[in-house]
């Protein structure tokens, strides 16, 4: 299947072909993304690391904050 | 007379008395603080000031509390004093303190809390204390022109570790990509904007909020309860219970790094680094080019990474 990866740190799209049945954290893992840095949506939702993803979606990935 | 203009609001109105009982914890003095702070004295409402840092040149750029002659001063002490002469009419506390697990129930007494800090640690400590005696709390943070905020409130919301984790990899930080001042008033004035709401008991918003300020971007996510989440579902308090604590906190802000250790007799400290550089003392700490150090412990210790800064600790504090 393949997914459409948007980064928002690097602020590139980009196009990932998965296995079907693979998780956020698969995709993650396939994008060399450390998961504790990130946070994961699907549309206007953030999604957890085992959320089954499903052909052709739009996921973004967000890059954590912490400066105060 | 004071209030005016914001009892006229239809938001506001006759609840401005309610808002002037209140009390606002804020954690954190630096860029976000700052503005929250500045921003509820004059809406009236009591704060309690938490803060670590002194004020440092570079601060001045987006900190918009303090001017030159608080450089060297502790920020929470400076705050209150500016806040004082904008709004004589409130209470406010001001701790130079660390906040951590052993003297969270003494500072942050509040109605809310409102986490301006620059570290994860922290965060997850306000989360354990927020949802253990069920006093709502709003993150807050940012990054280059980029910024995030959450509102969260016990039994009425996911909490904070519902969905972000500990992680050691987030690397960037102001001091690698620098932050714009617009965005840390921005992202203050929506911090400030959800409390008016959640203190008044007003519909807040529930979704992690994500800003760009110079592409004038923003966008909402819905979030929800992980109902595995270690704090608001187990009700395990690791971070509150002290038992996930560092000694060593990298900061963001400066390339600079906090040692927590033993008490330090500050004039034998002046004494010793006054031979090496252009220590000086004042009430409330030793401060020199390289580092900070208060008596309860605390070195902030400005280096290029972890090793010179354990380096310059051994060197001069042990």
């Amino acid at each position: 299947m393949k997914i459409k990866v948007y980064i928002e740190r690097t602020n590139s799209t980009k196009t990932v072909e998965l296995k079907n049945n693979y998780k956020v954290i698969d995709l993650l893992k396939e994008l060399k993304i450390d998961h504790t840095a990130v946070l994961v949506a699907r549309n206007d939702s953030l999604i957890t690391e085992d959320v089954i993803l499903e052909d052709n979606e739009d996921i973004k990935i967000l890059s954590v904050i912490s400066g105060g | 007379m004071r209030y005016q203009k914001q009892e006229l609001l239809s938001y506001i109105g006759n609840k401005q008395e309610l808002l002037q009982k209140k009390v606002v914890a804020i954690v954190g003095l630096g860029a976000i603080g700052s503005n929250t702070a500045n921003l509820l004295a004059r809406a009236g409402i009591n704060l309690i000031l938490i803060d670590r840092d002194i004020v440092e040149l570079e601060n001045l750029q987006r900190q918009t509390l303090y001017d030159e002659k608080d450089i060297g001063k502790p920020k929470s002490i400076q705050a209150k004093k500016k806040l004082k002469l904008i709004n004589s009419d409130i209470k406010i506390k001001a701790f130079v303190e660390d906040l951590n697990y052993n003297n969270i129930d003494e500072l942050i007494k509040s109605d809310l809390i409102l986490d301006c800090s620059d570290n994860m640690e922290t965060r997850f400590l306000i989360n354990d204390y927020s949802i253990k005696n069920e006093i709502p709390w709003i993150y807050a943070a940012v990054l280059g022109v980029n910024a995030m905020s959450m509102n969260i409130v016990p039994q009425k919301t996911p909490c904070f570790r519902c969905i972000f984790k500990e992680s050691n990899t987030i690397t960037e930080n102001c001091d690698s990509v620098g932050v714009l001042n617009t965005i840390t008033n921005l992202i203050a004035t929506i911090q400030v904007n959800e409390s008016l709401k959640i203190l008044t008991n007003q519909e807040f918003n529930k979704t992690l909020v994500l800003f760009n300020i110079w592409n004038l971007y923003m966008q909402k996510f819905k979030i929800n309860k992980n109902i595995n989440c270690e704090a608001c579902s187990n009700l395990n308090f690791e971070y509150l219970d002290g038992k996930t604590t560092k000694k060593i906190v990298k900061l963001c802000g400066t390339n600079s790094f906090q040692i927590h250790g033993n008490p330090i007799n500050l004039e034998n400290l002046y004494q010793r680094l006054s031979k090496f550089s252009d220590a000086k003392i004042n009430e409330y700490c030793v401060y020199s080019t390289s580092l900070t150090a208060f008596s309860d412990g605390r070195v902030l210790i400005r280096a290029e990474n972890l090793n010179k800064a354990k380096s310059l600790y051994s060197r001069f504090i042990t």
